[in-house]
């Protein structure tokens, strides 16, 4: 140990002098009142060595003068000595590449251990970090590293910082030779190195170039750090696990005979944690899956993937817009949409599921719900209504892909009509008909046993085109194919052609939306594009094109925006990064022109990752004498300790003095100065920031506190709260009558009631919504949102009207019934929104009027009133009806107030009718239980039967 | 702050001073009757026949009773004559003397215990409230001679408080009453700390001893005067200007404290005994009441000695 400053040690004379002083000065006494003194007169004290402090608190002042001066005077302990090889001057190799992020710390401190030791002996450093620092000089000659003082190379390496790419060891090599031969005398090299082989094709050369340089220069140490894992974050380059399993990334990594857990941070544009997921990385493996089960949305929404606790460009994985998964909507026209091989769903599904968010369903289903693309098979737009639904949806900005067929290939009379009308009319045809250009009647069949062209290949795609630089496949042909039109904008509204010019897709703007054909069938029956891997390119860009993202595949060039420094940390890009051509995108390795990053403007954003290029990591081969960085320890400056500590007794002594004065602690003053002393406290470990850099502590996740609904602990039937105080009541007392008839004559048990708001209540609790109709109904969207949402996800209303509106009623109906002015339009009214299916009267052979007891009719409070729920065959959820609709007023019927008496009276009347209100309660709530059950049960002595034979 | 309450000798001092006893006085009268509520349950009255101006019963004449003792008005409503008793009054005459010196003023914990002067008005009041529960006559007695006590009905507490009160206001009160001439028999409770001269308080009980007047001393004390619970290097100071004192280690001095104290205590007792007074000892931590109690017993087992 030795001092920077021995000359403050002279200030330890003063010593004795403090002591002399402590021992003359006692400490002031304290004041105390006390009546009774004449007494205390006549005490004699025994000894009067009090008046000066105790030895202990001498002791303890001298021991805090001595701690300040001596931490003043700055002392140094030297580092372990670093048996460095060789004499004169020392070369020291510092990988700082990708994979030195993780260890940087470690890594330097050795550094430093050697440069100290070097220092200490007199020798000089040069110091070579292998990652370029910039661009390459245009002459490509390796410049002359400076040769240093150990204290000059140490400030250097203080300024270097890990890069975000892999180090040019063929570079360091020729500087290496120009070295040598500019200062022959070369005592040693010293080499840090990451230890992971150069990546890519030429990694091989230029580390054997290296060991060859190295080993022709001077003796070798060696130095790797055992405890270093590098990493890499790499985009998924298998489509099929991609959406499904929510694999967002590949985890790359050395083998090690351990299997380890790696935490992985998704973040989103704003930087926030989106979610974080564990991988954990199994004994001898080089990689793993990293999969982020995150809802669709919240997926799209990850900007960046990153290793946890090892910030670094390597193991930080920016996501492009072409990592999305688009939400699409696949209209499914019928059920063999699916068969393999020939389903015209089956290459579309495999096509867009590893790139996109798939939806199917119906139409209606899919219009109701957020997407920006709709892609419509053959035959599924058949129908006028929905044609004009799906025109709305694209009006407000929507993208329909059509697929052609059969349907639309025999669609020879519409095509016919739409031929004789005027042309002046073409805008509303789009809208009506749905198609971009208008077709010719048949089908063009080319190739075949009678034809004599043969099947065309495609041409390149024109500049306008979203498939512009797509490459095309030269076996992809098209046999057949709906043809369109001539007319004069024909071209403009062309995506792509075949080599004869005929056009292949179409497209029309329509509002803010657009209609986009292709003109061969989704399956492989007419072409085989679908099987091809552009069909799916083409598609994803069509996806992309719809959601506003161009990203061009060209070679136009995409200036960096935002790049990655060696810590992971995205910022703005150095000066000397250059743009790049987008279809390089993928193959080249991140350098100091092209640092990994995103390019180009919001709409055709790209990113560059580390990952891109590197898809495995092997160990670099050891050169010269290896070892360890274990024992390299730089020299140490205990004296921010040693003040610290100096600080603290005399903390203790300031208090113990006020304690014998006589001050509490509970005054404010104290408290004041309490404070100050605590501030002074704080002081020591900044200081020891500068020695020894601390973990940065990671936030806790924060902790959901959420309680459980109580809906969800039991099963509870709700109603739809009117507003009407009297209508809600009958409502509350109704469902609980029904609810406790439920729980007495079958085997469900139902909580009681709970009166909701559709929209701001949450309705997933609920399997069975009952909603009085009053004349003055109303809904919001939102309300008709929450209730869609509802009836999409299973759930099943009961729609009463309770009573009929004598305006509408018809004369043929013969039961008694209430009058209920204005629920007809009411009716009307609120349910205009919602998804109702096609609709039909309930009678005693559909599921509802068996699935508990065997029910003929089905009153309420008056009876003979007809029932309707969906028709058969025609509803999605499993055909079980998402409504029940009627006038009988079954609230009224079932209702018990408290006293257990039922208080409305049932029109005509008797037990007879009131029991099968409730028998008909009963088996709509089994029935929104249970869904179809009973239906399947039908069928069983038929499968019996068939079983039997 | 304690100090400057201490050193009183500017009698616009003084004066605050009295209106600070004066704030607290109707919450000490109602403490005072309350604990003499608590303590006369266990105490008897005199309630019987005797010498007196009350009337107490009539009863038939005896043959041979002095005609004039009959009530003639009484005896005419009947055929037999009517004697008409009154009852039994003592007219012994208490009196009482608080100190109210500097060294009164004081206490050691502001928060948790009473000054000594209020602890020893307290238990005046209370024992004069009690006492006038047995029909004992009550005055309260000043440096110039039993006071004038405030005219007009009330209790009597009350009327003894505001003389205090008015005591309060005067300039350099003594600490122990001067040798005034009190009627024979009569009886003296002094509540003080008995911080004065041993000769000052000698002479006094000599006096009083001297008159046939028995005396009945209250010493009150602080617990910190007792206990001393001070510890390391400490000046203290006295509150009657007498010269300060600075100690060191307070703590190795408790225990010789403590049997100075006790020594004192004794000293004073035997002093009070041998003139056939009685010494109390109160600590302003202890209850009001059972010292109240045991004072009325004293009082008591003190006057019916006496008589018999």
């Amino acid at each position: 140990m030795f001092f920077q400053f021995p000359a403050l040690l002279g200030a330890l004379l003063v010593l004795p002098g403090i002591w002399w002083l402590l021992r003359a000065w006692p400490p002031a006494p304290r004041t105390q009142v006390f009546p009774p003194i004449a007494l205390l007169t006549r005490l004699k004290p025994a000894h009067d060595d009090a008046a000066t402090p105790p030895l202990w608190l001498l002791l303890l002042r001298l021991a805090a003068v001595t701690l300040l001066i001596l931490g003043l005077a700055i002392p140094v302990i030297p580092g372990r000595p670093v048996p460095l090889p060789g004499s004169g001057t020392l070369v020291v190799l510092m990988d700082n590449g990708l994979f030195s992020a993780a260890d940087w710390p470690a890594r330097t401190a050795a550094a430093h251990a050697v440069l100290d030791a070097a220092g200490h002996a007199g020798r000089k450093i040069v110091l070579l970090p292998t990652a370029p620092n910039g661009p390459a000089s245009p002459t490509n000659e390796p410049l002359l590293p400076p040769v240093l003082s150990a204290e000059e190379a140490s400030h250097r390496l203080d300024a270097l910082r890990p890069a975000p790419w892999a180090p040019d060891r063929a570079r360091i090599a020729a500087t290496l030779r120009t070295l040598m031969a500019a200062h022959a005398p070369i005592g040693a090299v010293i080499y840090f190195d990451d230890g992971v082989a150069t990546p890519g094709k030429e990694g091989a050369v230029a580390d054997r170039t290296l060991a060859a340089a190295l080993a022709a220069t001077a003796p070798i140490q060696d130095i790797r750090f055992p405890d270093s894992q590098p990493m890499v974050l790499t985009g998924t380059h298998t489509p099929d696990e991609g959406a499904d399993s929510g694999v967002m990334a590949q985890l790359i990594t050395l083998p090690q005979a351990m299997s380890r857990h790696v935490r992985i941070r998704a973040h989103g544009q704003d930087g926030g944690t989106l979610a974080v997921t564990d991988v954990t990385i199994p004994a001898d493996a080089t990689s793993a899956p990293v999969s982020v089960a995150l809802p669709t949305i919240t997926r799209n929404r990850v900007d960046l993937l990153s290793v946890d606790a090892t910030p670094s460009a390597a193991a930080t994985l920016l996501l492009d817009e072409g990592d999305r998964l688009r939400p699409v909507g696949l209209v499914s026209a019928s059920a063999s949409g699916d068969t393999p091989l020939v389903g015209t769903q089956f290459y579309l599904r495999r096509a867009l599921t590893p790139t996109a968010d798939l939806h199917t369903g119906t139409v209606a289903s899919l219009v109701s719900q957020p997407l920006s693309v709709l892609i419509a098979p053959d035959g599924s737009l058949t129908d006028g209504e929905t044609r004009k639904r799906v025109a709305d949806w694209v009006r407000k900005g929507g993208t329909l892909i059509r697929f052609a067929g059969r349907t639309l290939a025999g669609n020879e009379d519409s095509a016919s009509e739409t031929d004789d009308a005027d042309s002046s009319t073409q805008k509303n045809d789009v809208a009506t008909t749905l198609l971009p250009v208008s077709l010719m009647p048949t089908a063009r069949q080319l190739g075949g046993a009678m034809s004599w062209g043969k099947p065309q290949p495609l041409t390149a795609f024109p500049e306008t085109s979203p498939f512009h630089g797509l490459p095309i496949p030269k076996d992809v042909t098209v046999s057949r194919q709906v043809l369109a039109r001539p007319a004069p904008d024909l071209d403009s509204r062309t995506w792509a052609r075949l080599a004869d010019g005929t056009p292949l897709v179409t497209h029309t703007p329509l509002g803010k939306g657009e209609v986009v054909l292709f003109h061969v069938t989704p399956t492989a029956d007419w072409s085989n594009l679908p099987l091809s891997g552009l069909f799916v390119a083409m598609l994803e860009r069509l996806v992309n094109h719809a959601s506003g993202v161009d990203a061009p595949a060209d070679t136009a060039i995409l200036p960096p925006v935002l790049s990655l420094d060696g810590d992971g940390a995205l910022g703005p890009p150095p000066p000397f990064a250059r743009g790049l051509a987008a279809n390089l995108f993928g193959s080249t390795p991140p350098s100091p022109e092209h640092p990994p990053g995103l390019y180009g403007s919001r709409s055709a954003r790209r990113a560059l990752n580390v990952g891109d290029t590197i898809h495995t990591l092997s160990v670099l081969p050891a050169v010269g004498v290896s070892a360890t960085p274990a024992g390299h320890q730089p020299d140490r400056y205990p004296g921010p300790w040693l003040l610290a500590l100096g600080l603290l007794l005399l903390l203790i002594d300031a208090i113990w003095t006020w304690q014998l004065r006589g001050f509490s602690l509970g005054r404010s003053s104290t408290r004041a100065s309490l404070l100050v002393l605590l501030l002074v406290a704080q002081i020591p470990p900044a200081f020891a920031q500068d020695a020894v850099p601390l973990p940065q502590p990671s936030p806790p996740p924060s902790q959901i506190t959420e309680p459980v609904p109580q809906a969800a602990l039991e099963t509870r039937l709700a109603y739809v709260l009117t507003g009407n105080a009297e209508v809600d009541s009958v409502s509350r007392e109704g469902l609980q009558g029904l609810s406790d008839y439920v729980n007495a004559r079958t085997s469900a048990v139902l909580g009681h009631p709970d009166g909701v708001r559709p929209g701001k209540d949450d309705l997933a609790y609920y399997p069975l919504l009952y909603w009085p109709i009053t004349p003055d109904a109303h809904v919001t969207p939102a309300e008709t949102a929450a209730l869609s949402t509802f009836m999409a996800r299973g759930g099943m209303i009961v729609i009463d009207t309770q009573g009929v509106d004598p305006d509408t009623a018809r004369n043929d109906e013969t039961g008694f019934s209430g009058d209920a002015p204005g629920s007809t339009a009411a009716l009307r009214r609120v349910t205009a929104g919602l998804p109702i299916p096609a609709l039909a009267r309930l009678d005693d052979h559909h599921v509802l009027s068996h699935t508990f007891y065997l029910l003929h009719a089905f009153p309420g409070r008056y009876a003979g009133q007809p029932v309707w729920v969906a028709r058969e065959g025609e509803a999605e959820n499993d055909d079980v009806s998402p409504v029940i609709i009627g006038s009988a007023d079954w609230a009224h019927a079932w209702a018990v107030d408290q006293n257990g008496d039922t208080r409305f009276a049932v029109l005509p009347g008797g037990d007879e009718q009131r029991r099968t209100a409730y028998r008909f309660g009963v088996n709509a709530v089994i029935y929104a239980l249970t869904g179809n059950y009973k239906a399947d049960q039908v069928h069983v002595p038929a499968i019996l039967r068939r079983l039997g034979e | 702050m304690r100090t400057a309450d201490t050193h009183t000798s500017e009698p616009a001092l003084l004066a605050t001073e009295a209106d600070r006893l004066a704030a607290p006085l109707p919450a000490l009268v109602m403490e005072a009757e309350r604990i003499a509520a608590t303590v006369a349950t266990g105490l008897h009255g005199r309630r019987r026949a005797g010498p007196g101006e009350t009337f107490w019963q009539f009863r038939p004449a005896l043959p041979g009773e002095s005609v004039s003792r009959i009530d003639w008005r009484q005896s005419a409503r009947s055929h037999r004559a009517q004697a008409r008793e009154t009852e039994a009054e003592n007219a012994q005459t208490i009196y009482l003397w608080c100190d109210l010196s500097p060294s009164m003023f004081w206490r050691s914990d502001t928060r948790a215990l009473p000054l000594k002067r209020d602890r020893a008005i307290l238990l005046l009041l209370g024992l004069a409230s009690l006492l006038e529960r047995s029909d004992e006559r009550v005055r309260l007695l000043t440096p110039q001679g039993p006071a004038m006590l405030p005219p007009g009905a009330g209790r009597i507490a009350m009327r003894i408080g505001l003389a205090l009160e008015t005591l309060a206001r005067q300039d350099s009160l003594p600490a122990l009453p001067a040798a005034i001439a009190l009627p024979r028999h009569a009886r003296l409770i002094v509540a003080s700390d008995l911080l004065c001269p041993d000769q000052d308080l000698d002479a006094l009980l000599r006096g009083l001893a001297g008159n046939g007047i028995g005396a009945h001393l209250i010493q009150i004390h602080d617990p910190a005067e007792r206990a001393l619970p001070w510890s390391g290097r400490v000046r203290f100071e006295g509150t009657e200007g007498e010269p300060s004192i600075t100690l060191p280690r307070v703590e190795t001095l408790r225990e010789d404290y403590g049997k100075l104290f006790d020594e004192r205590v004794r000293k004073l007792r035997m002093l009070a005994d041998r003139c056939g007074h009685t010494l109390l000892t109160h600590s302003t931590d202890m209850s009001a009441a059972s010292t109240l109690l045991t004072l009325g017993t004293s009082l008591q087992s003190h006057r019916t000695g006496g008589r018999a």
